[in-house]
């Protein structure tokens, strides 16, 4: 993100929450939709994964 | 961890692999999915550990189900009904624990009609990751944390004029990403 970039004077004030419906603006301040699963829980996926995917020793 | 905005395209091609056994398909569509995953959760469950719990579980489902599934479909949906299952089979769980053992605070608080369409929840989920970074930050600094426009210039250092009209385009975007919703409802 720079502070180079002009700002844009066309755009007026309540223009600028426009154009999404009150849903996803609802949507929008829930924490589920911005929380993320710890980075480790992918390793543990990936690792179940690959156990499953081994192959298996005959009896 | 980065997240690829790869579309449809990119999406069939993990999909081809996933389906053929490449467990490092898994990495990528885990890195476009988990998120999505862990609000559908979340929406169900209200609780981290849980919806954590419930990730990890439909990335294993979807592994375990992948022959069933037809790469020339959309990934997407499928995964959606993957998650919904499986947090719904585990709030079940919940609900059917003793008495003894308390329901985890958020889930005994939390009013599930507040919660909303967990499918409209992970079309913007969606959305939010395809997003430029910077434009999906100042979405979640204006809609999430609740700070004015100005606040956020001066958290950013953007000018206030800057801020509105990247807010402006990133509205924008999601818009046109979740014209559909408005059809739907």
């Amino acid at each position: 993100m720079t502070d180079s970039e002009p700002p844009s004077p066309e755009v007026p004030p309540d223009a600028v929450t426009g154009g999404l419906t009150d849903e996803v603006r609802r949507l929008l301040a829930r924490p589920e939709l911005w929380l993320v699963p710890p980075p480790e829980l992918l390793r543990a996926v990936v690792d179940c994964i690959a156990a499953e995917s081994l192959p298996r020793e005959p009896p | 961890m980065a997240v690829s905005t790869g579309g449809p395209e990119e999406d069939r091609d993990l999909a081809r692999r996933f389906v053929a056994g490449d467990v490092e398909s898994v990495r990528r569509i885990y890195a476009r999915y988990a998120g999505a995953v862990f609000t559908v959760a979340f929406s169900r469950l209200a609780d981290r550990d849980l919806a954590d719990e419930a990730v990890q579980e439909t990335f294993l489902k979807a592994w375990r189900a992948r022959a069933t599934f037809d790469p020339d479909r959309n990934l997407s949906p499928w995964l959606y009904m993957i998650a919904r299952r499986t947090a719904a089979d585990m709030a079940r769980g919940e609900r059917r624990r003793p008495a003894t053992t308390p329901l985890p605070p958020t889930l005994a608080a939390d009013d599930p009609e507040q919660r909303g369409d967990p499918w409209e929840a992970w079309q913007v989920r969606c959305a939010l990751r395809d997003l430029p970074g910077d434009e999906r930050e100042l979405i979640r600094l204006t809609h999430y944390v609740g700070l004015t426009h100005s606040q956020v210039a001066e958290q950013t250092g953007l000018p206030i004029g800057t801020v509105k009209s990247r807010l402006h385009r990133a509205h924008r975007r999601l818009a046109q990403r979740l014209a559909h919703l408005r059809v739907i409802a």
